[in-house]
C-alpha cells in the first residue's frame, strides 16, 4: 500500500514537472512570438485562421480576436490566388517569397512576401499551413523607384536612340544628297567638254574625266591614281605632264599645242580649304578652233594689210612727186589739198603697220633681236625727235634722267623705241596746249630694273574705262571727242612688247588730272641672259 | 443583477471535477478585450466579495482547478457587466480564440471527421469529469451532433458550451452562415445527458 502511495506520489510529482514545462513552453511561445518581426499565422485544412502573432497584428491592423476564425483570403486582395497558393503549397511542401497583397482593416494595400508550409502530426497526417508574411512595402518602394529610374532612363536611352536614329536618318539623307549631288558632280565632269584633272596634296591624279582620255587618247585609268611623275613615260601625256611637273602651283594658264589638230589652254587652281592647300584643279579647255579663227583672221588682216601697203606706197610716193613738183609746178591750194591728202594716206600706212604688227604679235612672228642699248640714249633720242611737235602743240616737254649711272639693257631697240615714242606721243596727242610732258628714266637698284614713265597734264583716262586702255582698239570717251584720229592699237601693241621682254607696263591716272605711263624692264636677268649668247 | 446565494456558491464549490486553468485565461482575455483592465478587475472583485478570488494572471493554463470555481468564474463576469445568454454564448465562441490549449491540439480540427473522431480526447484535456461524444453529422443536411454525458455543474455552461461548439463549426466548416446551436437535451431539464445540435447555412 505504501509503495503503491509512493509510486502515486512520484507520478504526480513528474506530472507537476510536466505542466511546469508545459507553462514554462507556453511562456516562451509566447515571448517568441511576440518578439518575432515576421509576421506569423497558422491556418487549419479548411483555410481559416486558427492563430497569428503579434507582428501580423501590426501589419493588417486586426487583433487576433478579430481575425481569428476568418478565412485565410480575409487578409488578402489575392482573394482567388489564395487556394491556388496553398495547393501548391501542398504539393511541393512549402513556398517561399510569392510576393502577394494584404489587405489591412483599414483597406491598405500591403505587398508582402509570403512563405507558406504545411504543417503535419506526428503520424505525418496533413493538418494546416504556417505562412510567414513579409512586408515587402519598402523593398517593393525600392524596387519600384528603381523600377521607375530604370524607365525613366530606359525612356532617356529610347530617346537618345531615337533622336540618334533621327540624326543618323539625317546623315543617311544629307550623305544622299551629297551622293546624288556627287553623281551630278561626276556626270557633269564626265559630260563636261573640258579635260579636268585633279591632283591631290602629293601631286597623285585623284581624278580625270573621259575628256582628258579623249584628248590624248590614253584610257583614263592609266592615269588616275598616279603621280605626274608617274605618268612621264606614257608619250602622249609628255606636253602636259612636263608642264604639270613644272607649273602646278597657284592660278596659272598656258596655251599648249598638243597636236596640229588640237591645242588646249591649260588653267590651273589652287584648291584650299581653310588655308590649306589639298590639291590642284587642272582645266583643259580645247581651243583649237579659236585658234584656227584667230589665225584665219590674222592671216586675213595680214594680207589685207599687206595688199593695202603697196598702193598706198605707190600713192605716197605719187603725192610726193607731185608735191616736189617733180610733175610741174602746183599752187597753193593744189599743195594744201596734196599735203591732207599726203597726211591721211601716211595715216593710213601707219594703221596699216600697227595692224602689221598686232599680226605678227599674234601669229607669234614679232621677233625681237635684242642688243645691249643704254636706254637713256634711246630716250633722248625719241624725246628730241618729239621737240617740234611738242612745240608746234605748245607743250613743254622735259626729260629727266635720275643718277649718272644706267645699267645698259638687252632689248630690241626698235621695238622699244616705238614703246617710247608710243607713249610720248599719247601724251602730247591728249595734253591741251600749255600742258607739260615730264619723262623720267630711272634705276631700281633693289629689284634691278629700270623705270621709264611718261607724265603728262593732259585729259586723263576716265576710272570706268582705265581696266581697258591696253586692250586692241580702246580709245577713251573723252579722248575721241577730242581727237577722232587714232587706232587704239598703240598701247596693245606696246604692252606685248614690253611684256615680250619681261618688263611690266602699267599706269596711273584721273580724269582731267593727266597721266603717267610706266614700263619696267629688268636689268640683271636680261643682262645676264644676253651675255650668255657671247 | 442576480446575486449569488451562498448556498449555490458552495454547492457549486463542492461539485466534483477539475477544470484546466486555460479556460480561466480565455475568461479574463475576453474580458479584458471587451471591458478592458478595468472590467476585469471589477470581475476580481466581485469574486472575492463572494468568497472565491481568482486571480486570472497567475492562473497557470496546464493546472487544473475546482469545476465550480469555472462556472462562478462566469456567473461573476455575467453579473459584473449584467450580460444575457447571448453574451455568454459569444463568450463560449471566441473561447477557442484565445485559449493555449486549443492551439496545441489544433490538430483535431483538421477536418470534421478527424473532430468528431477526437473530440472525446479534446475533452479531456479541459475536464476531468463528463464525456464528449459525437454520435452524427451531415454535411448535406447541413449539421452535427454532440452529447456531453456526466456532466451537471450550471446550466450557463450549456450556454457557454453552445458558442464554443458553434466555434468548432465556424473552425471545420467555410463559407458557411448562420451558424447556430441547439441544445436539445439538457440534464436540467431532466435529459439522461446534454445534447447540442450544431446546424448552419
Amino acid at each position: 500500500m505504501n509503495k503503491f502511495n509512493s509510486e502515486k506520489e512520484t507520478t504526480g510529482i513528474k506530472l507537476r514537472r510536466v505542466e511546469e514545462d508545459l507553462e514554462d513552453l507556453e511562456r516562451y511561445i509566447k515571448e517568441f512570438t511576440s518578439f518575432l518581426p515576421l509576421a506569423i499565422c497558422t491556418v487549419n485544412p479548411p483555410k481559416i485562421i486558427i492563430d497569428i502573432n503579434q507582428a501580423l497584428q501590426n501589419l493588417t491592423g486586426y487583433s487576433a480576436i478579430e481575425i481569428t476564425g476568418e478565412p485565410l483570403e480575409k487578409i488578402f486582395s489575392e482573394k482567388k490566388g489564395i487556394d491556388g497558393l496553398l495547393k501548391k503549397t501542398q504539393k511541393e511542401g512549402g513556398i517561399k517569397n510569392e510576393e502577394l497583397s494584404v489587405v489591412s482593416k483599414s483597406n491598405k494595400q500591403i505587398p508582402v512576401a509570403v512563405s507558406v508550409s504545411t504543417r503535419k502530426d506526428v503520424a505525418g497526417k496533413f493538418i494546416g499551413y504556417f505562412l510567414a508574411i513579409a512586408d515587402i512595402t519598402e523593398t517593393k518602394k525600392t524596387h519600384e523607384e528603381l523600377e521607375k529610374r530604370v524607365r525613366t532612363r530606359t525612356q532617356q536611352l529610347d530617346n537618345s536612340r531615337k533622336a540618334l536614329m533621327n540624326i543618323l536618318e539625317d546623315v543617311e539623307n544629307e550623305r544622299k544628297k551629297a551622293e546624288e549631288e556627287k553623281n551630278k558632280t561626276l556626270t557633269i565632269i564626265a559630260n563636261f567638254s573640258d579635260g579636268l584633272l585633279v591632283l591631290d596634296e602629293n601631286s597623285r591624279i585623284s581624278l580625270a574625266n573621259p575628256q582628258i582620255g579623249k584628248f590624248f587618247n590614253v584610257p583614263i585609268n592609266r592615269i588616275v591614281g598616279r603621280s605626274v611623275s608617274e605618268i612621264t613615260e606614257i608619250t602622249e601625256l609628255a606636253l602636259l605632264t612636263n608642264l604639270l611637273k613644272k607649273e602646278i602651283r597657284g592660278i596659272f594658264r598656258k596655251e599648249l599645242e598638243i597636236r596640229k589638230d588640237l591645242t588646249l589652254e591649260i588653267s590651273t587652281i589652287s584648291m584650299s580649304n581653310q588655308g590649306k592647300e589639298f590639291g590642284v584643279l587642272v582645266i583643259l579647255h580645247d581651243i583649237t578652233r579659236e585658234k584656227t579663227v584667230e589665225k584665219i583672221k590674222t592671216e586675213f588682216v595680214s594680207l589685207s594689210a599687206h595688199q593695202l601697203r603697196t598702193p598706198l606706197a605707190a600713192i605716197k610716193w605719187t603725192l610726193r612727186m607731185l608735191l616736189d613738183g617733180d610733175l610741174g609746178e602746183i599752187n597753193k591750194e593744189q599743195r594744201e589739198i596734196l599735203e591732207k591728202s599726203y597726211q591721211s594716206n601716211e595715216r593710213m600706212i601707219a594703221l596699216i603697220n600697227d595692224l602689221l604688227d598686232i599680226t605678227r604679235i599674234e601669229e607669234g612672228k614679232y621677233i625681237y633681236r635684242t642688243v645691249l642699248t643704254d636706254l637713256a640714249d634711246l630716250v633722248h633720242f625719241v624725246v628730241n625727235s618729239s621737240k617740234d611737235e611738242a612745240a608746234k602743240r605748245n607743250l613743254k616737254i622735259e626729260f629727266k634722267k635720275a643718277g649718272d649711272k644706267m645699267p645698259k639693257i638687252a632689248v630690241d631697240v626698235e621695238k622699244i623705241r616705238l614703246v617710247i615714242q608710243n607713249f610720248i606721243d599719247n601724251a602730247m596727242k591728249y595734253t591741251p596746249a600749255g600742258g607739260k610732258i615730264n619723262i623720267f628714266l630711272r634705276y631700281l637698284e633693289e629689284s634691278k630694273e629700270i623705270e621709264f614713265s611718261v607724265k603728262d597734264s593732259g585729259v586723263g583716262i576716265p576710272l570706268d574705262q582705265q581696266p581697258r586702255v591696253f586692250t586692241k582698239f580702246f580709245r577713251g570717251a573723252n579722248v575721241v571727242r577730242m581727237d577722232t584720229e587714232g587706232s587704239g592699237l598703240g598701247l596693245f601693241i606696246c604692252k606685248n612688247i614690253i611684256e615680250a621682254h619681261g618688263g611690266k607696263v602699267w599706269f596711273e591716272s584721273k580724269e582731267n588730272e593727266g597721266a603717267t605711263f610706266y614700263f619696267t624692264l629688268s636689268v640683271g636677268k636680261e643682262f645676264e641672259e644676253f651675255l650668255k649668247e657671247f | 443583477m442576480e446575486d449569488f446565494a451562498k448556498e449555490e456558491i458552495k454547492k457549486l464549490m463542492g461539485t466534483p471535477g477539475e477544470a484546466r486553468g486555460v479556460v480561466f485565461q480565455t475568461d479574463a482575455e475576453y474580458v479584458q478585450n471587451k471591458k478592458g483592465k478595468e472590467g476585469l478587475l471589477k470581475v476580481k472583485e466581485e469574486l472575492k466579495k463572494i468568497g472565491c478570488p481568482v486571480d486570472y494572471e497567475n492562473i497557470k493554463a496546464t493546472g487544473w482547478y475546482p469545476l465550480g470555481l469555472r462556472a462562478i468564474s462566469l456567473l461573476a463576469i455575467k453579473k459584473v457587466f449584467d450580460w444575457g445568454d447571448k453574451e455568454i454564448e459569444d463568450m463560449g465562441n471566441a473561447a477557442p480564440k484565445y485559449s493555449f490549449i486549443v492551439k496545441m491540439f489544433l490538430k483535431y480540427f483538421s477536418t470534421i471527421r478527424m473532430t468528431y473522431d477526437e473530440s472525446p480526447k479534446y475533452w479531456v484535456k479541459h475536464y476531468t469529469t463528463g464525456q464528449l461524444e459525437t454520435p452524427g453529422y451531415s454535411l448535406k443536411d447541413k449539421y452535427f451532433l454532440v452529447r456531453l454525458k456526466n456532466f451537471k455543474v450550471h446550466p450557463i455552461l450549456c450556454v457557454y458550451l453552445g458558442g464554443y461548439f458553434i466555434r468548432i463549426s465556424q473552425y471545420l466548416l467555410k463559407n458557411t452562415k448562420n451558424n447556430k446551436v441547439k441544445e436539445t437535451k439538457c440534464v436540467f431539464r431532466g435529459d439522461p445527458y446534454h445534447e447540442f445540435v450544431v446546424t448552419w447555412e
